[in-house]
């Protein structure tokens, strides 16, 4: 059963040959491509032609394509194989050409093509294409065929200005094309050689190539923009236009580059008319104006917005909005500005003013003026709003808040400063008392080290503390003396007895109420020299001697007591030493 | 006869006093000045006397803004800020002018982080710098005291953290009052003073043409005869001519 089905649905295909042209009637300039296509079943041998020679033409080069696939027609499945051969030539003369039957063979068969006529029309093309380069994918490039193969097709890089003539200041847009009837694949722009007198923004510029239909100088193109400048003149005279350059790739029978250059472009730059309105700020365009209040009845202490839109095309970039000053009634904000500008050229511009209403009633909105020069006609044109009034009723206490004039503020250029004279800022750090209360803060460090140690050295060794305190106190004992002395020298002797006495039974431990002969036993029992002990004797037991003398005696004997007292300071201090 | 020489005498004082009078077309002091001409003057006289102060360049900021020149106005309240950048009047009104000069680029808002940085930054003008060195001095020194009083066989950590704590504070502002001086000793700033300036991307100051409307506010990188190699805010590196722009530190 299979077998008798088999040869049934696997069926061998009929080896059909047909050929074609690009075009029946085509330019010398052109290229013209005669195609032979085989359609056979897949395994078949066959032969095309290497090459083919036809009176007029001049074969260039050839490549070939295949397909499989198979086709399912009356039950039957078919393996079709198709082959197509594309012989490439270049019109060498005018009038109709005839490419004759060309034969190939199928499997020992040969398959004759039917003949084809073309219609070779002379090239019409006056103007070139920009340099040509060598293309790699052309055998025939480099060797005497490339001028006239290249000549085929044209592409051009072409700057369109908007338009002729414009105003200094006013922005000039111009727009770089690439128009072609080739098969271009991609451009890259290489570089922009600017002129003078002018700046320049990019106003467009495509991520791809986009075509359009169009016509250059009675022919017809595709087109894509490249790239759309705004060139803003400040100077007069001739402006020349930025010259593009850049490489096109194209496909013809395989990649190929070229550089192209536009060509230089004029655009007269014309002075400002002279008289211009006041209140001309130098905007310079073409301009339509609206206005709109968010509200027209509104109570005191509320706040509206005065919004006007300028929408157009001109030097945005080069003119302000104008300010409008408050009234006693109105206070009104500098304006807030928000741009959809393209380039600072094109778009639409609001100005946004803040108006609060200071009193209630009627109150007429002041009017918003705005001078430029309209370059299409070259003619100053004034907007001025129209005539609004407000009707302000009384506000509640709720609706006067700092919000509004917080909100006022915001938006509007805070004013002069009132001050009569001016004085040389200097900074605070120069100033003499900052560093005198720096350097009294860093002089506390080491007077805090200082009794840090001391209490530290307390802590270690409290009896040399102790001792060093007692000669400390026993030292000042000494200098009062002399005061005390001076003052009255009667107050001398109790005074010269606490000293000593404090000393020694501070020093020593020795009990306040002991007798002085038993203090002195208790200085000899802790080593004190016996000459000391002798002079301490001595003093002592003279200053009590004199405590109770009659006054004449007491007041002669203080000043030889006291150089004793000294005597015996010293020697305690030193003895304390070794 | 004594009519004819009296009308003679009368032409002749007529002519005489017409001769001795000022023309008004020629003579200078006729030109009417504006009051705020008049308060521009006196400021710059001051200003002429070697006074700086931020109020003063404020001042002359708002009054070239009211005379429709944003580019000086602008260059006068950077002064300012330089001088004192909490100058809240002057802070204002540059960033409204440069709002309303710049339109478009003003839309790019910072980053929150950012912005809270930048408006400290502002903050901390020099005199607040001052007082908080101080402070923090005063504050790390009786931290020091403390732990120089501390008892010996006591844990030191709290003194020593907070000594650490306000010592960071310190240095803080001591570098931020460093580099404020720093940069106002060496402003480099400068703004486009003429209504719109071309830039160039070669020195050859030709080539690819760049157009900064007024106010535009740059940083000079390098100067090479007339000419200033600029750093826009943006990072662009371009040249200008010298005459078409203004540096703070000219001022």
């Amino acid at each position: 059963m299979y077998c008798l089905l088999l040869p049934g649905i696997f069926a061998q295909a009929k080896p059909t040959l047909s050929s074609s042209v690009n075009k029946s009637t085509i330019s010398q300039s052109e290229r013209l491509i005669f195609t032979l296509r085989l359609t056979t079943s897949i395994g078949s041998r066959y032969e095309f032609p290497a090459s083919i020679s036809v009176p007029g033409l001049q074969y260039l080069t050839h490549h070939t394509t295949q397909e499989s696939y198979r086709e399912f027609s009356g039950g039957q499945s078919t393996n079709v194989l198709t082959v197509t051969y594309s012989y490439i030539f270049l019109p060498m003369q005018t009038g109709n050409i005839t490419i004759g039957t060309q034969a190939v063979k199928v499997d020992g068969r040969t398959l004759p093509s039917p003949p084809v006529t073309v219609n070779i029309q002379p090239d019409a093309s006056g103007y070139g294409s920009g340099t040509p380069q060598r293309d790699p994918g052309d055998p025939f490039s480099g060797f005497g065929f490339s001028d006239q193969v290249l000549q085929e097709g044209e592409t051009l890089l072409i700057c369109l200005p908007e338009t002729q003539s414009v105003y200094r200041s006013e922005p000039a847009i111009v727009s770089y094309y690439l128009y072609t009837t080739e098969d271009v694949r991609s451009f890259n722009l290489n570089d922009e050689v600017d002129g003078e007198g002018y700046g320049k923004a990019v106003f467009e510029q495509p991520r791809n190539l986009i075509f359009e239909a169009a016509e250059y100088q009675g022919r017809r193109f595709r087109r894509s923009l490249l790239k759309r400048l705004a060139l803003y003149p400040h100077t007069t005279g001739t402006l020349t236009a930025p010259s593009m350059e850049g490489t096109v790739r194209m496909m013809r029978y395989g990649y190929y580059n070229r550089n192209l250059r536009s060509l230089p472009t004029t655009i007269l730059v014309k002075d400002l008319p002279p008289r211009a309105p006041a209140g001309f700020s130098g905007a310079i365009g073409e301009f339509t104006f609206s206005e709109k209040l968010s509200t027209q009845s509104i109570k005191v202490g509320e706040a509206l917005i005065w919004s006007i839109q300028i929408t157009g095309q001109g030097n945005f970039n080069q003119f302000t909005a104008p300010q409008i000053k408050s009234t006693s009634q109105l206070q009104i904000s500098s304006p807030r500005i928000s741009d959809q500008i393209n380039a600072g050229v094109k778009g639409t511009r609001i100005l946004q003013y803040t108006i609060i209403p200071k009193s209630k009633g009627e109150i007429s909105l002041p009017r918003f003026r705005f001078a430029w020069l309209n370059s299409k006609n070259g003619t100053y044109r004034v907007y001025e709003s129209k005539a609004q009034t407000l009707s302000v009723k009384a506000g509640s206490a709720a609706a006067s808040t700092s919000d509004l004039q917080k909100l006022y503020h915001k938006w509007t250029m805070q004013d002069l400063i009132p001050r009569q004279e001016y004085e040389s800022y200097v900074p605070t750090y120069s100033k003499p008392w900052y560093w005198l209360v720096l350097a009294l803060l860093f002089a506390s460090l080491p007077v805090s080290l200082v009794i840090a140690r001391r209490r530290k050295r307390q802590l270690l060794n409290p009896h040399i503390w102790l001792q060093r305190k007692l000669n400390q106190q026993l030292k000042a004992c000494l200098a009062q003396a002399k005061a005390v002395i001076a003052k009255s020298p009667a107050e001398f002797y109790p005074f010269a007895d606490a000293c000593i006495m404090d000393y020694l039974q501070q020093k020593h431990g020795i009990p306040a109420h002991l007798a002085l002969d038993d203090l002195l036993i208790r200085l000899e029992d802790e080593e004190m020299s016996p000459d000391l002990l002798q002079k301490i004797r001595s003093f002592l037991s003279a200053i009590r001697t004199a405590r109770f003398a009659p006054v004449e005696y007491r007041d002669s004997s203080a000043e030889a007591l006291l150089a004793d007292f000294n005597h015996i300071v010293s020697q305690l201090l030193d003895e304390e030493i070794k | 006869m004594i009519k004819r020489i009296l009308f003679l005498l009368l032409c002749l004082g007529w002519t005489l006093i017409y001769a001795q009078a000022p023309d008004p077309d020629i003579t200078g002091s006729q030109i009417p000045q504006s009051k705020e001409q008049e308060m521009l003057l006196q400021l710059e006289t001051e200003l002429a006397k070697g006074i700086s102060n931020p109020d003063l360049y404020y001042n002359i900021g708002v009054l070239h803004n009211q005379q429709g020149s944003p580019g000086l106005a602008a260059l006068y309240y950077l002064k300012a800020l330089s001088l004192n950048s909490a100058h809240p009047q002057a802070r204002h009104n540059f960033n409204l002018l440069t709002q309303q000069i710049n339109s478009e680029n003003s839309q790019d808002e910072q980053l929150f982080l950012a912005r809270v940085q930048k408006d400290i930054f502002a903050w901390l003008n020099d005199t607040r710098l001052a007082i908080l060195i101080a402070i923090f001095l005063f504050f790390t020194l009786l931290c020091t005291h403390w732990l120089i009083h501390f008892p010996a066989k006591s844990e030191k950590g709290l003194p020593v953290l907070l000594i650490s704590i306000n010592a960071i504070f310190l240095i803080t502002f001591v570098g931020i009052l460093a580099l404020k001086t720093h940069a106002r000793n060496h402003d480099t700033r400068a703004t486009i003073t003429i209504p719109t300036a071309n830039a160039f991307a070669g020195e050859s100051m030709q080539g690819n043409v760049q157009t900064l409307p007024e106010a535009t506010i740059f940083t000079i990188v390098n100067q090479k005869r007339d000419s200033y190699h600029i750093r826009l805010a943006d990072g662009t590196l371009l040249w200008i001519n010298a005459a078409d722009c203004t540096r703070i530190s000219d001022l």
